[in-house]
């Protein structure tokens, strides 16, 4: 088949030029890989409550299928944060974490994400109105996140067991502290101070500022093995990523869909939208702000695409959710690695660590991983991000909103005023046009359809109460819907309003000239004729 | 030049931060070990029921219990030092969880008024007689919710989770529901205290695991096992006029003597949330079930179970704060009715004072 | 455009392909939540009259899960044991019968001189996993650690054994 031949063809002519990029991309691969490893365990096990092969699997499978399925340059996706955390606070009330039961209700979970994302793919409206969820609301959602994902980890970083009912977080936070101080594990604490310590300091050295997450995870895993040399892990009781030799090249799996299950399941959909609106979310979001870091232009479907096709198979993979990661683009972006290389090289780095490696992983303690969330937490929160946001009042507004929603609501009651704020943010630009009244002129910059309509009234019968004669410049009005086009002619009726010329101002000139122009040939014509009477 | 200093102060401060939020924990882990270790005193309806059941340090364990209803001994693995003062303090949370009658309050029990919404509420107002209800001969009360035999019946499925209820979680459970409270940590003292003192009732009564005795739970009453006329409004605010509100007040709020619920409160902010099972609106069968079996206090039995299930109607009408789960609307407007109603029906009643009913036939309210 | 369009074709056929590959043809075994049936289960379930408790099939299920992680240790709670099918002692029944979960289960909650400190059931679950079995500490509400206990209750209740029974051996 030609279209094959010419791929093969082109990719063959293409291969001596890609090898010193290929170099570099295998290193740039490798330092993603180091980067998302511990990243991804941490995210499956302490966030959404599963074992932790699901994040390992997640940054092999999940970044390998989105790479292949987005082939867009700088699009890269891996497990995320927010995701994790969303199916953790769903499943919470249903069954205990880790366990078969669990899993089969996260994978369902997953896979209802899944095909509610392939939603947006399919009906092209939705995906445009994914576009509407802007910054500040974003910002917000992901700033509050932040905030709950530290609350959040502060009983696995004291080696408690989690309380077992989704609360409010604010609440959270200073219980779980409190219980920290009384209770925790003072092993486990300690652990949990060394690698946030180790992690704070390595990221003041500019050149350590990647790996300091994984220097502080090694840090953290050594003074936890001389503990258990010096006490023995029997009194220490410290919980460990666990024994991964059983996880091999893949394990398949199936979701749970059972009679029995049914009302588990129906009751699990308002987390299955809210997790697959937040994929969409940050996708969207991520691949919007880099593309206008980085100039250029990606189409954002194929970012959704990708995701939702990825995110219909990964549950048949034992694998967490994925979504685009601002971070890693932006990360292999500075670098100068091609995403799609830099991806696939990374998941193999990390099936070959799995597979060879695997003992060593498997004695990370838990409140080292905690710790990393924690850090991941705090960096979510940067200053950088939320100042913009201040400057103007209407975002500052809605910027709070969405992130207190985080905060007092859960993920599902944040998304649904995210989305909410979104659409009425957007309606209430529209709705407030520029309205000026200088002297007898109301001169409207904006649209005139029936959102707007109140407010150009008011202005037009206060302006008419002024003056007995009007004069309406809608020459920069660009949209007028039938009912502003019915308020104009009801103003013409009503006999006190002129309307301005649409035409722009240089078009007035030009048409000036052209009258004086004509106007002088005319007198000119009309001298010649007089001229040759006489 | 500047660079490195600012490198060296910041890791100089994070360090120390560091340090300072682990020496904090060294210091209330110490404290906590302290109080595991103090000598508990013991409330007055406790001392009398552990020296009643024989609660002593020792090699083996007999239940006086055991002996005088089987006749002859049952020989128990004994108790340790530390056993005991755990059994001693779980008493002490059924039957003082606020720590009013504690010398040094609410430390004492382990804080545990942190958990629970009211300020007076305590667990033996519904577990009543510390966890083990008895009558004067010594039979345990049938649906008294009686504690040891919770323990011998525990990891059971939960109907309204979903889940297998382990005893910890039964026990967060209550927080929530029955005392309108957060819930402690599962590794929480308060939790592992009341553990130990219900499975010591369970030694002292010689109770076996997994089988149902009757003095567990709530001896529930369906409407099945009315005639089915329907639960009336009237008949229940006369009946809890005339029955209830002598101890429990006009308004559900309780009586306070000394600064503890002499009778708990069955409505308003002190008393159990909305979401919880003893509410009648959320299981229509357990509040009538605790009615009949458990109240009025001596006068056990008096009520027909149609006279109850009135009652539990009545009272699911008085405003009490809103569950957890209800979200912050159901909470504001649970906390308005709670703040407009009383006054009202204070007033109401007076007005009712003023102009007492007609002569002839009951009056209607 | 066409041309995109046909390696987008292509690749995700090619995912979908090793999706199928890996549940069909990759011999790796597949992940079911739901409980298996191992062998011995029934004659356990007899002899224990484990229906008889509670009644429910929520109980008896984990009862059951309980059975596959005590004979089958290295099989069911395999994140928290190194040793494997080929080590001696792979399974909790190496070292217990089932006789003795129950009685440990209704003597915990007391005082361990070696550790300091009460020790309850799951403690001890937890610490036998760290010392014995090669292993690392499970999560205290883990499921595996949850469904050990409520066999030791299933097996108590048959024997009707009280809180703090001692066996022959102590008595």
């Amino acid at each position: 088949m030609p279209p094959i031949r010419e791929a093969a063809l082109s990719a063959a002519a293409a291969l001596p030029q890609f090898a010193p990029a290929l170099r570099a991309n295998l290193l740039i691969g490798l330092t993603l890989a180091v980067v998302t490893l511990p990243q991804a365990i941490a995210f499956s096990t302490t966030l959404a409550g599963l074992p932790p092969h699901f994040g390992i699997y997640a940054a092999i499978w999940g970044v390998l299928f989105t790479a292949l399925l987005n082939p867009s340059r700088v699009f890269s996706g891996g497990p995320n944060t927010t995701m994790s955390a969303a199916i953790g606070m769903t499943l919470l009330p249903m069954a205990p974490q880790y366990g078969a039961e669990y899993i089969g209700y996260a994978l369902t979970l997953i896979l209802l994400a899944g095909l509610f994302q392939l939603l947006f793919v399919l009906i092209r409206p939705l995906g445009r109105m994914l576009d509407l969820v802007n910054e500040p609301i974003i910002n917000g959602m992901i700033c509050g996140i932040g905030f709950f994902l530290i609350f959040k980890s502060l009983t696995s970083f004291a080696g408690l067991p989690i309380n077992t009912e989704a609360e409010w977080p604010l609440w959270i936070a200073w219980h779980s502290l409190r219980a920290l101080l009384e209770i925790g594990n003072l092993y486990a604490i300690q652990i949990g101070l060394v690698t946030l310590v180790t992690a704070l300091v390595m990221r003041q050295f500019a050149p350590l500022r990647h790996w300091s997450i994984l220097l502080g995870v090694a840090a953290g895993t050594a003074y936890s093995a001389w503990l258990k040399s010096r006490y023995g892990l029997e009194n220490l009781f410290i919980e460990e990523i666990g024994n991964l030799s059983s996880v091999g090249l893949v394990f398949p799996s199936i979701p749970l869909f059972s009679q029995e299950a049914l009302p588990e399941i129906i009751a699990m959909l308002p987390g299955a939208v809210t997790l697959a609106l937040l994929g969409l979310f940050q996708t969207v979001a991520a691949m919007r702000r880099l593309t206008r870091k980085v100039g250029g232009y990606t189409d954002s479907r194929r970012g959704i695409f990708s995701d939702a096709v990825s995110n219909c198979l990964l549950p048949f993979l034992s694998s967490l959710p994925t979504c685009a990661s601002f971070n890693r683009m932006w990360l292999v972006y500075r670098l100068g690695g091609d995403s799609r290389i830099t991806s696939i090289v990374s998941a193999g780095v990390l099936l070959l660590m799995v597979l060879f490696v695997a003992p060593l992983i498997a004695v990370i303690p838990m409140p080292a991983m905690a710790a990393i969330i924690m850090l991941l937490g705090a960096n979510m929160i940067a200053w950088e991000d939320i100042k913009p946001h201040l400057s103007n009042r209407r975002e500052a507004i809605i910027f709070t909103a969405s992130f207190l929603s985080v905060l007092f609501l859960d993920l599902f009651g944040a998304v649904v005023v995210g989305s909410v704020l979104a659409i009425l943010y957007s309606k209430w630009e529209q709705a407030h046009p520029n309205i000026s009244v200088a002297g007898s002129a109301l001169k409207i910059r904006g649209n005139i359809y029936y959102g707007s309509l109140p407010v150009i009234e008011k202005t037009y019968h206060e302006a008419l109460a002024r003056n007995d004669r009007l004069v309406i410049d809608f020459s920069q009005a660009y949209y007028i819907d039938p009912e502003g086009l019915r308020w104009l002619a009801a103003a013409k009726r009503a006999g006190r309003a002129t309307f301005i010329d649409r035409r722009s101002g240089r078009d007035r000139r030009a048409h000036q000239t052209l009258t004086a122009a004509i106007a002088q040939m005319r007198r000119a014509k009309r001298d010649r004729r007089q001229k040759a009477q006489l | 030049m500047r660079r490195p200093l600012l490198i060296l102060s910041k890791s100089a401060a994070i360090v120390l931060a560091a340090g300072a939020v682990y020496l904090l924990a060294e210091r209330e882990h110490a404290e906590r070990e302290r109080l595991r270790a103090a000598p508990v005193e013991l409330t007055p309806a406790c001392k009398a029921k552990l020296e009643g059941y024989a609660l002593a340090p020792g090699e083996r364990y007999r239940s006086p219990y055991a002996l005088k209803t089987l006749g002859t001994p049952v020989d128990a693995r004994g108790y340790s030092e530390a056993d005991v003062r755990a059994i001693q303090r779980g008493c002490n949370l059924i039957d003082d969880l606020q720590g009013q009658l504690a010398s040094r309050g609410a430390a004492e029990r382990w804080n545990a008024t942190r958990f629970v919404r009211g300020s007076r509420t305590s667990c033996d107002h519904c577990h009543q007689g510390v966890g083990d209800k008895q009558d004067a001969e010594g039979h345990r009360q049938v649906g008294s919710l009686g504690l040891g035999a919770s323990w011998a019946m525990a990891d059971m499925y939960d109907r309204f989770t979903g889940l297998l209820l382990s005893y910890e979680m039964r026990q967060m459970q209550c927080f929530i529901n029955s005392s309108n409270g957060f819930k402690p940590n599962a590794a929480d003292d308060v939790l592992r205290d009341v553990t130990a003192y219900s499975r010591f009732l369970s030694a002292a009564l010689d109770l076996r695991i997994g089988n149902r005795y009757p003095e567990q739970g709530i001896d529930e009453i369906p409407a099945s096992a009315t005639l089915r006329r329907g639960d009336d409004y009237v008949r229940g605010a006369h009946l809890y006029r005339t029955q209830c509100s002598a101890c429990h007040g006009p308004q559900g709020h309780g009586t306070v003597v000394e600064g503890k619920f002499a009778y708990p409160a069955l409505a308003g902010p002190q008393s159990f949330s909305s979401d919880s099972r003893m509410n009648f609106a959320a299981v229509n069968s357990v509040m009538p079930g605790f009615i009949c079996r458990n109240m009025p206090p001596g006068r056990e039995g008096s009520l027909s179970n149609q006279d109850c299930r009135d009652i539990g109607y009545y009272l699911s009408t008085l405003p009490r704060p809103a569950g957890d789960k209800q979200g912050p609307l159901a909470a504001a407007w649970q906390q308005f009715m709670m703040t407009v109603l009383p006054p009202l029906a204070a007033y109401a009643d007076g007005l009712r004072n003023r102009h007492p009913p007609i002569e002839n036939g009951d009056a209607a309210d | 455009m066409a041309r995109n369009r046909f390696t987008l074709l292509a690749a995700v056929l090619g995912v979908v392909g090793f999706v199928i590959w890996a549940h069909l043809a990759s011999g790796f075994p597949v992940f079911h939540s739901h409980v298996a049936a191992e062998p011995g289960w029934e004659q356990f379930r007899l002899a224990y009259s484990v229906r008889d408790f509670g009644d429910d099939g929520h109980f008896v299920r984990a009862a059951q899960n309980g059975y596959n992680v005590f004979y089958f240790t290295y099989r069911y709670a395999w994140r928290f044991t190194r040793k494997t099918a080929l080590d001696a002692k792979n399974a909790c029944a190496s070292c217990h019968r089932a006789e003795d979960l129950a009685y440990a289960f209704v003597n915990s909650d007391r005082y361990d001189a070696r550790a300091g400190k009460r020790l309850s059931f799951e403690d001890q679950v937890m610490r036998c996993f760290a010392e014995h079995m090669d292993g690392f500490v499970p999560t205290l509400y883990d499921p595996t650690v949850r469904d050990l206990r409520i066999l030791a209750r299933a097996v108590a209740h048959h024997l009707q054994l009280g809180e703090g029974a001692l066996n022959a051996a102590a008595q």
